[in-house]
């Protein structure tokens, strides 16, 4: 046996940074990648249904408007609220740098700071699943359910299943978060924190991508004469 | 004594919460070397939200200023990827992992991208290219 390895075996160590990464984050990785798989097929489903849709002339403030996608409804106003969108998604990424914070604080043994900052990341979670909701109840509202047409069906399975992650990884930041106030992970054991932190940056990055896809890019009009 | 209790909690939780023993050595040892090849500094996190910030402004100005339909999908595609890069390379630490790990992760993504791309370029040439 080499030094090294005689070293390894006399001192009985829990050997969970095997070479440069741990299995738990090679393994969550490997598990964001395949999540990863599903979102761009509902993207490219997406996408392909938009490319194949007939375009929609709809009357928006007396204008006649032509749309490959409809994005206005009939009583003329925007589907999608952009502006409202635009705070969830930077609500999002802050909840994504108080991750990182979190992470840092752990690092660095700052039970405190992981608490806080752990706390902060949960807080923007649930206010951009709450903001969800209000946003889906409005539509709904409106008459702009799932089964109104392939604009909507599509909106609400892509911003559905990413809302269902927002909310797994809710629970499972929750679930770190108690561990933390009692003393776990704030003394030296980072590595659960950060395969915390990986699936929660996943869930901002696809929000990055939906939102682009979903809310910013529809946003074409070509308008026809009044 | 509180010195005892510290020590008794620390070897009662499993193992994950005792100070991590790895590449052979314990790490009490406060080594800022090894600490940067695992996280991530809080100035290059600040930097990071920043660049966000500023690339999510930036769509929101594309689509608020009507620039033309084709540079509008090109400029909000690129800063979408720029912003998912940023966010996997900084904040999911993919720059500071091993070249295998970047490999594992790059690899898979090309599967949807190429499809992507050739779902474009069949678009492109049904609806484009009859009017030769």
């Amino acid at each position: 046996m080499s030094e090294a390895a005689e070293h390894a075996a006399h001192e009985d160590i829990v050997d969970e940074h095997f070479g440069a990464a741990s299995d738990g984050k090679v393994g969550m990785w490997i598990f964001l990648l395949t999540d990863a798989f599903s979102f761009s097929g509902l993207l490219l489903a997406y996408a392909i249904l938009r490319a194949g849709a007939q375009p929609v002339r709809t009357l928006v403030e007396g204008k006649l408007v032509e749309q490959s996608w409809p994005f206005y409804a009939a009583d003329g106003e925007p589907r999608l609220g952009i502006g409202f969108t635009a705070v969830m998604t930077f609500v999002l990424i802050c909840s994504s740098v108080t991750m990182v914070l979190a992470l840092n604080a752990a690092q660095n043994r700052n039970k405190k700071g992981l608490i806080t900052f752990l706390g902060l990341t949960i807080l923007g979670g649930a206010f951009f699943l709450c903001g969800q909701a209000f946003e889906y109840h409005h539509l709904i509202e409106r008459g702009l359910t799932l089964q109104k047409d392939h604009m909507m069906a599509t909106f609400f399975t892509v911003t559905g299943f990413h809302g269902m992650h927002v909310f797994t990884g809710v629970t499972y930041l929750t679930i770190i978060w108690v561990q933390c106030l009692f003393g776990k992970y704030s003394k030296g054991d980072y590595n659960n924190v950060e395969i915390a932190g990986l699936f929660w940056h996943f869930v901002d990055l696809v929000w990055i991508l939906v939102f682009t896809f979903v809310y910013l890019l529809p946003v074409d009009i070509k308008e026809l004469g009044p | 004594m509180s010195s005892e209790k510290e020590t008794i909690e620390e070897h009662d939780d499993d193992s994950d919460s005792e100070p991590v023993k790895a590449h052979g050595h314990d790490h009490k040892d406060p080594s800022l070397a090894h600490h940067a090849a695992h996280g991530a500094t809080k100035a290059e996190i600040w930097r990071v939200f920043f660049v966000l910030v500023v690339l999510t402004g930036l769509e929101l100005g594309v689509v608020k200023f009507h620039i033309g339909k084709t540079p509008m999908v090109l400029a909000l595609v690129g800063l979408a990827l720029a912003k998912a890069y940023a966010v996997a390379m900084y904040y999911m630490h993919l720059k500071g992992e091993t070249k295998i790990m970047k490999f594992m992760v790059y690899l898979p993504m090309l599967f949807p991208a190429t499809y992507a791309i050739v779902l474009m370029l069949e678009a492109i040439a049904r609806l484009f290219g009859h009017r030769a």
